[in-house]
C-alpha cells in the first residue's frame, strides 16, 4: 500500500467517525426539538418512514378528509347529511398525528372527537397527552384537556390546572378569554366563590361583558352561514 | 481555483442549455400557483399546507435535478470523449470533479431561488407569514441536494449514469428513513453492524426540519451547527474519492 492509499483509508476512517458523532448529536437534537423520527413496527409504520420528507404533506392531504368529514358528514347513498361513519375519521387523525406530530389541530379535533362524540374520554386524554409531549407550549391542547376534565370528567382541581396552563401560554385574547373562563367555572364549581369572582372580572376585563354569550352567538351565527353555504352548493 | 471556476461556468451553462430543466420548474410553479389558489382547505391550515407543500416540492424537484445533471456529469463526458478535450488542457482530475460539484449547485440554487420566491410570495399574498426557520429550512433542504449530488459525482467517475442515479435515488430514501432505525439499534453484535454498514448512508432525515419551521419554530443554531459539519463531511469525501477514482482511470 502506498502512502498516498493510507492518507485514503486514514481520511476515510476518521471522516465515518466524526460522522457518527455528528450523527448522534442530531439525533439528540432532533429529539430535543420534538422531531418524531421513531418507525411504528408495522408495515405501515415502515411505509411512513419512506415518505421521508414528504410526510407532512401527506398529513396535510389526510386534513382534507378530516376537514370535508367534519363540515359535511354525507352518506354517500345520497339520503343527505347524516352523522354515519362517525367513527371512520379517528384512524386518519391517528396516522396525521403519526406523520406530523406537530400538527396541533389534529391533536385537538382527535381528542375532542374521542371524549365528546365517541365517548371515549380516557382515550381523548391520552390522544391530547401525547399532544402535549410533542408540543408542550401549544395552549389549544391544554385548552380541550380542561374542557374534558370539566365537562366530561367534572375534575375541577384538574380542569383549573389545566386552563391555568393553557392562559399562562395563549397567544390572543380568545385564547386567554376561554382560558379565563375555564378557570372561572371550576373554582365556582370548587366552591371557592372568591377565585371565581376575581377570574370572571378577568374575563371581563379581557373580553367585556358577556363573553360566553356573544361567543356561542358568533359559532351559532358560522354554522348557520356554513349551513346555508352547503345547502347553496347542494341545490345546485 | 480559476480552472474551477471555468469549469462551474461550463457545466452550469450547459445545464441551463438543456430544456428539461424548464419543463420540470414550469411544472413545480405550475403546481405552486394552482395549490396556492385551491380553497380545499379549511380551519385555517392552509398556510402550514402552503409552506408544506413548497418544502416537499422543493426537495422533491432538487432530487429530481440531481438525478439529472449528476449522474451522468463524468460519465457521458467518457463516453462522448469530450473529457478529452478538458483534460488535454492544464487541468487537474479534482479540478475537474470540483468544478462539475459548483456548476450542478448554482443550477440547482438558481432553480431554489426562482420557486421559493414564487412561493414565499404566494404566502405572504395569502396573508401569511415567513419567518427565519421557513428560509433555514429551505437552506437546510437545498444543502441536502448537494449532498446527493456530490454523491451522484462519485459514483459518476466509475458507475454507469442509470446505476449511479438509481443508487442514489435508494440513498434519498435510505438516508430519510434512517433516523427511525438507529434508534431502534440496541448495543448487540448485529445492531452494531447494521449501525456500520448505516454509516455508509448519509443522514438525510437531519436536514429535514419541515415540521418545526411551518409550525413557526426555531430551528436552534447547536443543531445547526453540528448539521453544517455533518454537511461538509458528506460533500467533500465524496468529491475527494471522485477525484481519486477518475486520477486512476487511464484517461
Amino acid at each position: 500500500m502506498s502512502s498516498k492509499s493510507h492518507i485514503v483509508v486514514i481520511a476515510i476512517i476518521s471522516s465515518i467517525l466524526i460522522s457518527a458523532v455528528l450523527e448522534d448529536e442530531i439525533l439528540w437534537g432532533r429529539e430535543r426539538a420534538g422531531i418524531r423520527d421513531e418507525v411504528e413496527r408495522t408495515p405501515m409504520g415502515v411505509l411512513l418512514s419512506m415518505m421521508g420528507g414528504l410526510k407532512e404533506l401527506v398529513a396535510d392531504i389526510l386534513w382534507i378528509k378530516v376537514d370535508d368529514y367534519f363540515h359535511h358528514h354525507i352518506d354517500p347513498s345520497g339520503k343527505g347529511a347524516t352523522l354515519l361513519g362517525e367513527k371512520d375519521i379517528m384512524p386518519i387523525i391517528r396516522l396525521q398525528t403519526w406523520l406530523d406530530p406537530h400538527y396541533v389541530k389534529a391533536y385537538v379535533i382527535g381528542g375532542w372527537h374521542l371524549a365528546f362524540n365517541l365517548n371515549r374520554v380516557p382515550e381523548g386524554i391520552r390522544f391530547l397527552e401525547e399532544g402535549k409531549r410533542f408540543n408542550p407550549n401549544e395552549p389549544l391542547i391544554w385548552m380541550e384537556l380542561s374542557r374534558i376534565y370539566f365537562f366530561k370528567l367534572k375534575d375541577y382541581a384538574k380542569a383549573r390546572y389545566c386552563a391555568v396552563r393553557a392562559m399562562r401560554l395563549s397567544r390572543d385574547k380568545d385564547e386567554l378569554a376561554s382560558s379565563l373562563w375555564l378557570i372561572s367555572r371550576s373554582y365556582g364549581k370548587m366552591g371557592k366563590e372568591k377565585e371565581a369572582s376575581f377570574y370572571e372580572k378577568a374575563l371581563e376585563r379581557v373580553a367585556g361583558k358577556g363573553y360566553v354569550e356573544r361567543s356561542l352567538r358568533e359559532a351559532l351565527e358560522e354554522a348557520e352561514r356554513e349551513h346555508e353555504h352547503e345547502h347553496g352548493e347542494h341545490s345546485r | 481555483m480559476r480552472r474551477v471556476k471555468a469549469i462551474a461556468i461550463c457545466t452550469a451553462l450547459e445545464a441551463f442549455r438543456r430544456r428539461t430543466i424548464y419543463v420540470v420548474l414550469f411544472f413545480a410553479l405550475a403546481l405552486i400557483l394552482f395549490l396556492g389558489n385551491a380553497s380545499f382547505f379549511g380551519l385555517g391550515v392552509q398556510e402550514k399546507f402552503l409552506k408544506d407543500f413548497g418544502l416537499s416540492l422543493l426537495s422533491l424537484f432538487g432530487l429530481l435535478l440531481a438525478l439529472y445533471l449528476s449522474p451522468g456529469s463524468i460519465q457521458t463526458d467518457i463516453e462522448r470523449k469530450t473529457i478529452y478535450n478538458v483534460l488535454s488542457k492544464p487541468v487537474r482530475k479534482e479540478d475537474l470533479i470540483f468544478g462539475k460539484f459548483i456548476g450542478i449547485s448554482i443550477v440547482i440554487l438558481a432553480s431554489f431561488a426562482i420557486m421559493l420566491s414564487i412561493l414565499v410570495s404566494f404566502i405572504l399574498i395569502r396573508g401569511g407569514s415567513v419567518g427565519l426557520g421557513f428560509l433555514t429550512a429551505s437552506a437546510l433542504i437545498y444543502l441536502e441536494i448537494l449532498i446527493l449530488v456530490s454523491i451522484s459525482i462519485f459514483l459518476s467517475s466509475s458507475i454507469p449514469t442509470v446505476i449511479g442515479a438509481s443508487i442514489v435515488l435508494a440513498i434519498y430514501v435510505l438516508g430519510h428513513m434512517k433516523g427511525g432505525y438507529m434508534k431502534e439499534l440496541k448495543g448487540d453484535v448485529a445492531s452494531n453492524l447494521a449501525r456500520i454498514a448505516l454509516s455508509f448512508i448519509p443522514s438525510l432525515y437531519g436536514f429535514d426540519m419541515k415540521s418545526i419551521a411551518v409550525h413557526g419554530g426555531v430551528i436552534p443554531t447547536l443543531y445547526l451547527l453540528q448539521i453544517l459539519g455533518y454537511w461538509i463531511i458528506w460533500v467533500v469525501i465524496p468529491l475527494w474519492l471522485g477525484s481519486i477514482l477518475l486520477g486512476r482511470k487511464d484517461l
